[in-house]
């Protein structure tokens, strides 16, 4: 993976070893000693299991950093699907297999049935002082990172002219000249999963459905933002939204397929996934899970998801410290009021067979 | 004018010669029988005149028809011939009934439905097998298969029967009884014949004709009477018919008769021929019918009276019961000389009666 | 043993039955090899059958029984569409694949069209590469983007294929199936008593109409064979459906089943239990009546005659036109599919739009080497196969013992039931044997495991290693296991020393497939595997899950290059030769 680092990358190591070397002394108080007790009770541990929908390739990073504070914790990071995830926790917990110590997921509604079941361990994590509100919507559940959906295009199928920034523009230009994009533009198929269900729920409600309606005739829809990625780069679609911006990002480090393939933040509202962390009742290696949270929400870690590709979110974490965005940056660019948040709605939940019926009507399923 | 006319057909294998030059005719509704042993050629003659084999040179004619010639580069395919081939294995398509199979060479030729069925009919009637006409040829005996394989090629009126050595398969009796079947319908319907077989028996009793063979070869053609009483080679002598072989040295000529000494010093008296003269090495062919045992009462009477018959003695080596008769082996001058006779000897030498006139002939061969 | 053998030999009485040994440990050993090839099928089954009557996923301890469940799966419309959609594409596939491989086998085993042995290895190299592989290659070259498809349409205008559709789906799944039709008929075309032909020759037929109405009736048992295994073949499939099935909008029953061990909204364990079980009545209702079929085959067995070499076809002028059709047909189905795999595997990322020469890399292999994950993937797969093929190979040589070489009174059902799994489909065993871990507490150790995934995979390719014995067996005269017996050997001591050792090529052969077998399988192991013991095959489909096309082709290329070097390495050193 080294080669896959760019200057600016390589830029921010330097801060981030010098944050570890902060953050390496122990904070006082009550959150310390449960700290201390953590470290000597993760040493006894076999292994922490983390059950989630982040890329393997995307794991790889944040692992390395986090071993480099806890080197005797032995991680294995699962990107398994949103739905996955939890099921099989559910049947493995039920069996007594070493299951899902931590779960990171973008999946309101399956987060939304584990807190029902009353799977959810209430931690609270010292962290989460530092953190906005709305990424702590309940006792035990926190936010990995923000990611956003994003626009993606051919630029050899779509002159500069064409490109779009919006996901208006991108109507315009379907709607300009159907025969020409009929199923050649993708998203995702909000049938296939909670998170694609959630995408569009999300924007259903906030923005209406009139983009959709445009949309939906020409778009043929996938199960994973790396298909239609592919797809876009080899010509089989001329653009995508709703893309998930952490896919988008690490490939477009491949210098060749820069040539091919751009993105944009959607000007006139970005959808933007608020990743859910917790940790499961029935984990097993609990002291090491606690220490993972709190990891995943310092400062070092929200460093080192941002460089693996996802979005951090805490407030301290600038711009230039990560090599893609930050949910700050995201502001920034397209204004606050274009900013939609996926958040853990109930109504997704009950509102789900009628919205569905709908969407498939309108994209022709 | 010849029905079938084959000239000259080799076929060759790098240094090994299949066929060898073969030559003959066939006239019209003649049944000629191609014999031999194992080895010698004449299945793979007979699917050369039917095109399932190549050969490398000669020429195949049917009427007027050119089949092959190797020169013009001449070669029609089988399935042009309208030859009647029956296989030795009597190849019944197994997934077709018996009626089936027999309609199968009408369908190709187009013929309608109804007018195949009658035909089919007749035939399967003609070979005695229309009450079987439904089953499967697992079902049937090896006897019923051989006619139906007949009947599947008579039905489309072959110009040429090809035979390949279609009683082989049967036992004894049944043997017996399907060879004056097949000839009679063969000389009923008059068609002309080609038929395999290495048993002599067979040929001399179903042809018109026979072609005896041998390592690629003709070695005779003629009836099989003539076959039988001049054979050509003392191979053909004991191939068919069975004969005992003594080798002896042309002493005399004396009142149209040779007088031969044999190894042991006795004498032997055949008939005198312009090709024999004195101090020749000669191969004497007696057929074991032609040997008779004498007492030593009555040899001594026949010594002194008619001056036709041979007097030999001799040790006898070993003696069988056949039931009828015994077979005894007799030792005569360093050869065994085989035959038949209804008494039981009891002593160890015999005296042998051999006809001047029944014995046969031949240069001196190694090994006869 | 031998003591107490030679000591009651020394007196003229052969040892008495049931003196001086354990009578009954031929009975136990039979038994026990039985029970194990019946507890394998039913660690698959019986878990599917109980989910189907429960009201709850089968580790949940408030379960109850409901026949609810089938009430359910009638009214389900998407399940009937997938299972409709399955048959389908099963149906027209095997028509495909059986009319191609049929041709084929005729053209090589009856003609003298040049060069028939390398266009016979070639037609079977696919039968030991998995369809995965295949399927990714026909996306890069035939797919909406692929190379050829850009190809033709620059050329044409337009391009007269379209894979995004259940007629094209089909051709492909056809494709893949005509090298077992191939396989099966021309072992039956080998052994056909040639005067059968020449004597549709000497009535006057000519060559087609022999074909039609001789030489295919006679094959018959191996045609109706080969079409029912590749009638199950397409229900099964599972990556034709996977990369193909989802554009063009498409569920077949076994992608279901799959996105169901993903993603995909809550699952109801006992709808899908029910669904599962009428899916496995269907089949099994297909391979009795296969059965009944082929039970008139004794019509077929014909007395030879005279000792004569098949003679092949002369195709006189046609040579070269039908020599061309062969090898075009092969490079476009197969040759090009697996070059487009491999240049994809060195390429960043394949599209016609620009040209591959500036786009090659090593970064696929790297990612996958520097990844302890896929590395261990890679090295699963060569352990289990290597490993979980011999003991497979010990298991079926033992049952195949049984079956042919003993008394045992239910050797004929025991033949059936290690048979059967030709029945399942892969991503359904992998499914039954999950559950049966999840239900069963003794079992749940092996849960993540590549045991698991041995036991699986043994129980599904029973079938194989029996396929590739039973013959050799069979050839084996029975008066050398008499002569053994009327020594004194008992028949597990006969078994040991005379059988097996006599075996041993066929040992061998068995143990080549089922490697092979093994090392191609995936679709089992979908519910199966868990981080640490993933496959090649998961690991292929999780990349092309994501979109990761160039590292999916990497370790499709691995695998292919693993497969030839084994393949090469049996010939030379097992002295097993892999062609028709």
């Amino acid at each position: 993976m080294s080669h896959r680092i760019t200057r600016r990358q390589a830029c921010c190591t330097i801060p981030v070893a010098a944050a570890f070397a902060l953050h390496a002394s122990r904070p006082a108080g009550a959150a310390g000693a449960q700290l201390a007790d953590d470290i000597e009770r993760s040493k006894k541990e076999s292994r922490l299991e983390i059950y989630s929908n982040v890329g393997t390739l995307n794991w790889e990073i944040i692992v390395k950093a986090f071993n480099t504070q806890y080197p005797w914790i032995r991680v294995e990071a699962l990107d398994i699907g949103p739905e996955e995830a939890f099921e099989r926790y559910y049947a493995e917990s039920a069996s007594g297999h070493h299951s899902a110590d931590v779960i990171v997921a973008a999946s309101p509604t399956s987060w939304l049935r584990f807190i029902g079941k009353g799977e959810l361990m209430p931690v609270a994590a010292a962290e989460a002082a530092q953190l906005p509100a709305w990424s702590k919507p309940y006792p035990g559940l926190y936010t990995f990172s923000t990611d956003p959906l994003i626009l993606v295009y051919n630029k050899l199928l779509l002159p500069v002219s064409e490109q779009p920034h919006s996901l208006a523009q991108l109507a315009q230009l379907v709607a300009s000249d159907p025969g020409r994009f009929r199923d050649r533009i993708t998203t995702y198929d909000a049938t296939a999963h909670p998170f694609a269900l959630a995408a569009h729920w999300t924007y259903a409600h906030v923005r209406g459905w009139s983009l959709l309606d445009v949309l939906g005739p020409a778009t043929r829809p996938e199960d994973a933002s790396g298909s239609m990625i592919e797809k876009i780069t080899t010509g089989e679609y001329s653009a995508g939204y709703f893309v998930s911006g952490t896919s988008t990002f690490v490939r477009t480090l491949q210098t060749a397929r820069d040539k091919l393939i751009g993105w944009s933040l959607m000007r006139d509202g970005t959808l933007v996934f608020a990743r859910g962390i917790g940790i499961p009742k029935r984990a097993v290696s609990t002291a090491s899970a606690r220490l993972f949270l709190e990891f995943a929400l310092s400062h070092a870690g929200q460093i080192a998801i941002g460089q693996a590709g996802l979005t951090p979110y805490r407030p301290d974490v600038k711009s230039n410290e990560v090599p893609y965005l930050t949910y700050g940056s995201i502001a920034a660019e397209i204004g606050d009021k274009n900013v939609i948040p996926i958040l853990y709605d109930r109504a997704m939940v009950t509102d789900q067979n009628a919205f569905l019926a709908r969407w498939k009507k309108v994209y022709g399923m | 004018m010849p029905r079938l006319s084959v000239q000259n057909l080799s076929k060759r294998f790098g240094e090994v010669r299949a066929l060898d030059g073969i030559s003959f005719d066939v006239a019209e509704g003649e049944l000629v029988t191609l014999l031999g042993p194992s080895g010698c050629g004449k299945s793979t003659t007979l699917f050369a005149i039917a095109g399932l084999d190549r050969p490398t040179s000669g020429r195949i004619t049917l009427d007027e028809r050119v089949f092959f010639d190797a020169e013009r580069g001449i070669v029609v395919p089988p399935e042009a011939r309208n030859c009647g081939l029956v296989f030795q294995s009597y190849a019944l398509w197994p997934h077709m009934t018996v009626r089936e199979n027999v309609t199968f060479p009408l369908k190709i030729r187009g013929a309608r439905t109804r007018a195949a069925a009658v035909e089919v009919d007749r035939v399967l009637e003609l070979v005695e097998m229309l009450p079987f006409a439904d089953r499967h040829p697992h079902e049937l005996s090896g006897g019923q298969q051989q006619r139906v394989a007949l009947a599947r090629t008579l039905v489309y009126r072959p110009g040429l029967l090809l035979l390949d050595e279609p009683l082989s398969n049967l036992d004894a009796k049944l043997r017996e009884r399907t060879r004056g079947w097949l000839k009679e319908l063969q000389s009923r319907l008059g068609l002309t014949t080609i038929f395999v077989t290495h048993d002599q028996t067979e040929a001399l009793s179903l042809s018109d004709r026979i072609i005896v063979l041998d390592g690629g070869r003709i070695m005779q053609i003629g009836t099989p009477q003539e076959i039988y009483r001049d054979p050509a080679t003392p191979f053909i002598a004991d191939f068919i018919g069975g004969s005992n072989f003594l080798t002896g040295t042309v002493q005399a000529l004396v009142d149209g008769q040779a007088h031969v000494s044999l190894a042991d010093g006795q004498i032997l008296s055949v008939a005198a021929s312009p090709a024999l003269a004195p101090g020749q090495r000669i191969t004497v062919s007696i057929r074991p019918q032609s040997v008779h045992l004498v007492s030593a009462a009555a040899a001594d009477t026949l010594a002194s009276a008619g001056r036709n018959a041979n007097l030999l003695r001799g040790r006898i080596v070993q003696r069988e019961f056949l039931g009828p008769c015994y077979q005894y082996s007799v030792s005569i001058a360093d050869r065994l000389v085989r035959f038949e006779a209804a008494e039981d000897l009891a002593s160890n030498d015999a005296t042998l009666a051999v006809q001047a006139e029944s014995c046969t002939v031949f240069a001196f061969e190694v090994g006869k | 043993m031998s003591a107490t053998l030679s000591a009651s030999d020394r007196g003229s009485a052969p040892p008495a039955r049931g003196a001086a040994r354990l009578p009954a440990r031929d009975r136990l050993i039979q038994f026990a090899l039985a029970a194990i090839v019946v507890l394998l099928i039913a660690t698959a089954l019986v878990p599917v059958l109980y989910q189907s009557v429960l009201a709850a996923p089968i580790y949940d301890l408030t379960r109850h029984f409901t026949l609810g469940n089938y009430l359910r799966f009638a009214k389900s419309q998407e399940l009937h569409a997938a299972i409709a959609n399955s048959f389908i594409l099963a149906t027209v596939s095997t028509l495909v694949g059986t009319a191609i491989g049929v041709l084929f086998a005729v053209v090589v085993a009856r003609t003298n069209m040049p060069g028939r042995r390398i266009a016979s290895g070639a037609m079977l190299l696919p039968l030991y590469v998995s369809h995965l592989i295949l399927s990714v290659g026909w996306f890069i070259m035939y797919g909406p983007a692929g190379y050829i498809t850009e190809l033709v349409r620059g050329a044409l205008g337009f391009v007269p294929w379209n894979l995004y559709t259940i007629v094209g789906m089909s051709a492909l799944a056809g494709i893949s199936s005509a090298p077992l039709t191939f396989i099966l008929c021309i072992g039956s075309l080998r052994l056909l008593d040639p005067s059968m032909e020449d004597a549709a020759r000497s009535v006057g037929a000519p060559p087609l109409r022999i074909l039609w109405s001789v030489t295919l009736p006679i094959i018959r048992p191996a045609l109706v064979y080969s079409m029912m295994l590749n009638f199950i073949g397409g229900l099964e499939m599972l990556s034709i459906p996977l990369i193909f099935g989802r554009p063009a909008r498409l569920q077949f029953f076994t992608s279901l089943l799959y996105s169901f061990a993903g993603t995909g909204t809550v699952p109801d364990y006992g709808l899908i239990g029910a669904a599962v079980v009428f899916f496995l009545l269907v089949i099994t209702v297909f391979v009795i009546v296969q059965g009944m079929l082929l039970r008139k085959a004794a019509r077929f067995t014909a007395i030879r005659g005279k000792a004569s070499r098949p003679k092949p076809f002369d195709l006189g002028r046609w040579r070269v036109p039908v020599a061309a059709a062969v090898y075009i047909g092969l490079l476009f189905a197969f040759a090009l599919p697996l070059a487009g795999l491999i240049l994809r595997a060195f390429v960043e990322f394949l599209t016609p739009l620009m040209s591959p020469w500036q786009l090659l890399t090593w970064d696929n292999f790297t990612l996958i080497f520097s990844s302890p994950t896929y590395v261990r993937s890679i090295r699963n797969s060569i352990v289990i196969a290597a490993f979980g093929g011999a003991i497979a190979t010990v298991l079926i040589a033992l049952v195949t013992v049984v079956i042919h070489r003993s008394d045992f009174p239910w050797r004929r059902q025991l033949e059936f039931i290690a048979l059967y799994p030709r029945a399942i489909p892969g991503i359904i065993a992998g499914l039954g044997v999950l559950w049966a871990v999840l239900w069963i507490p003794f079992l749940s150790p092996l849960l993540g495991t590549i045991w698991i995934l041995i036991i699986a995979f043994t129980m599904l390719d029973l079938p194989v290693g029996y396929g590739a014995l039973s013959p050799v067996l069979l050839q084996i005269d029975a008066d050398l296991d008499r002569s053994a017996r009327s020594v004194g050997a008992d028949w597990w001591t006969t078994c040991r020393r005379v059988v097996l050792p006599i075996a041993k090529t066929g040992l061998f052969s068995a143990y080549v497939l089922l490697f092979l077998a093994f090392f191609k399988e995936y679709a089992a192991a979908t519910f199966l595997y868990a981080h640490g013991s993933e496959i090649i095959g998961i690991s292929m489909l999780e990349f092309w899950g994501i979109g990761e096309v160039g590292p999916a082709a990497a370790l499709g290329v691995i695998q292919f290059a693993v497969t030839c070097v084994f393949i090469l390495a049996a010939q030379k050193w097992l002295g097993v030769k892999l062609h028709a």
